[in-house]
């Protein structure tokens, strides 16, 4: 059987992606490989991954996307990970996954807004 | 007049002119050999004869009353019925009056222990030869005992009446059992609340009303009610139309003339239980209302802006109240889309590594929904205990104050704005 895959859009050097069902392991790195292949062929200069409709995360999903954000700024690309939930939030914290290496907003709004002008100290400072 | 022995009936009983001892009808001795208490009267009712028995029943001398006393004239014998029985003697029929009352407080009398006797009296007439009646003799007979009997008997049986009548229409329902589990007896109520008819119920045991006790249980039960002689205890009752009825049954092991019962009522209580459930429901309910105020007011979120809340955090702050901040703080930034947050530890009077590290984490995970922490209120003696406990809260904000705090963030707001709008 064929793992879902996720769609991912493109606007001018932008990549939008919005994770609507739960991950399974299967479709997450199915997704990992899809978007490191299209940041590849687009030369996308930010990723923005909405997660408003995931509820929950276990660790090796959490951990896929901490992976996500450094492989994704290796190959010059900033991640923004826009709407997680209080208790997706609460997760990772818990399973000390803090997600040095991504951006975060509140919403996907605000998510693109911050890819084209990272204001200083938002997000995090070293990426 | 006292009850002096009385003298020999005298012989001169002349009235009028005529001498009514020697027209008796019957010799003297014949009066006296007859074995109930005998009177005779004239046909004007005139007392002429009677036996030692009257004297007996009545305590009254005969002499006293022999040619003195007049059954139609007395005005303390007199009576409407007393005259139609004599009527009818005098008619040449026999007439019996029925039990009346005998009071001895009579005038004339005495010394009996009875305040009152039942007497029943026969009057019968007395023919000559030419079938005229010469007399009218009454039997006296004493019907106390009878009687007393007879209204011992109503009285019971009234009584009875009552208990069944009472029983039928009780409010509870109340069931005979036999030994063997059968019904022999059911109320007005049993038949209500259980929905059978009284003949589909006597044709019933009590272990096809309860479907908790199995048939073969009977036994058992039977002899520990017969041991305890008294139980009460719930159950649950089937209607006919299968419905079950939670009821509390008092049980009580009767023998009753050579036969064993148990009398058995059953309450419904289906109303008690449901006001216990919904007593039950509103405490839990009034307990959850109270655990959610506390919940708030531990952890208050108040909005400053649009994007700005803050959360003042008053008291001693342990595991769970940590848990509780980091809850209400991401929830209420996911809602509100609050981007910045600020955490007043002013009111918190200890601040050591595990309130620390709790502040961390929450900062962080806030942090991860998109949104920044600003710490405030923290007093000297605070500050100086995170750096001797090698606290690191380098990832997060600070400022002294809660005012401090807010001008930070509505400064980093205008900027922001002023930024987006470039």
């Amino acid at each position: 059987m064929e793992a879902l895959r996720i769609p991912i859009l493109r606007i001018n050097d932008t990549l939008i992606t919005s994770i609507q069902a739960e991950l399974h392991d299967a479709s997450a790195v199915q997704f990992k490989d899809d978007l490191l292949e299209r940041i590849h062929t687009t030369r996308a200069q930010g990723v923005v991954i909405d997660l408003t409709a995931v509820e929950v995360v276990d660790s090796f999903i959490g951990r896929l996307i901490s992976d996500i954000g450094a492989m994704c700024g290796l190959m010059g690309a900033r991640v923004v990970l826009t709407g997680l939930q209080p208790a997706v939030a609460i997760t990772l914290v818990e399973l000390g996954l803090e997600l040095p290496r991504v951006y975060t907003a509140l919403n996907l709004e605000k998510g693109l807004a911050l890819l084209k002008a990272p204001p200083e100290g938002a997000g995090d400072e070293q990426p | 007049m006292p009850p002096t022995p009385s003298p020999a009936p005298a012989p001169q009983l002349q009235i009028n002119g005529v001498d009514h001892q020697s027209n008796l009808p019957m010799r003297q001795e014949a009066i006296e050999a007859f074995p109930f208490p005998l009177t005779i009267y004239t046909c004007d009712g005139l007392f002429v004869g009677a036996n030692d028995l009257i004297e007996q029943l009545f305590q009254v001398p005969k002499s006293a009353v022999i040619g003195t006393f007049n059954l139609l004239t007395d005005p303390l014998a007199q009576d409407e019925r007393t005259n139609a029985l004599f009527q009818a003697a005098l008619a040449g029929k026999r007439a019996q009056s029925p039990p009346i009352i005998y009071d001895f407080s009579y005038p004339r009398t005495r010394t009996s222990e009875r305040a009152s006797c039942w007497i029943e009296t026969t009057y019968f007439p007395f023919s000559d030869a030419a079938g005229r009646v010469t007399h009218v003799g009454s039997i006296i007979q004493d019907v106390t005992e009878r009687v007393m009997a007879e209204q011992a008997q109503q009285q019971r049986e009234s009584e009875l009446r009552l208990t069944r009548f009472a029983l039928d229409r009780a409010s509870d329902s109340f069931l005979w059992i036999d030994s063997s589990s059968k019904i022999v007896y059911a109320n007005d109520k049993a038949c209500e609340q259980l929905g059978y008819t009284h003949a589909e119920l006597l044709e019933m045991r009590i272990t096809d009303l309860d479907p908790i006790v199995p048939a073969h249980s009977w036994g058992a039960i039977w002899d520990s009610l017969k041991r305890e002689r008294n139980q009460r205890f719930e159950t649950v009752h089937r209607r006919k139309d299968g419905a079950d009825i939670p009821v509390e049954v008092t049980s009580t092991y009767l023998e009753f003339e050579g036969h064993e019962f148990a009398c058995t009522f059953s309450r419904d209580i289906s109303d008690r239980q449901r006001a216990e459930e919904e007593r039950v429901a509103l405490q839990e309910q009034v307990i959850a209302a109270q655990g959610a105020a506390l919940r708030e007011l531990s952890t208050p979120l108040i909005p400053i802006t649009d994007a700005v809340v803050a959360m003042p955090l008053i008291g001693s702050i342990d595991s769970s109240r940590a848990q509780l901040v980091l809850e209400t703080l991401l929830t209420g930034v996911a809602e509100r889309q609050a981007s910045i947050t600020i955490i007043d530890i002013t009111g918190v009077p200890v601040v050591d590594t595990q309130v620390a590290n709790a502040l961390i984490r929450a900062a962080q995970a806030v942090k991860l929904l998109g949104a920044r922490v600003i710490l405030t209120g923290i007093r000297p003696e605070v500050a100086q205990t995170l750096v001797n406990l090698g606290v690191d809260l380098s990832g997060i904000l600070t400022r002294g104050t809660l005012q401090g705090g807010i001008a930070e963030a509505l400064g980093q707001q205008s900027e922001r704005s002023a930024h987006g709008r470039r």
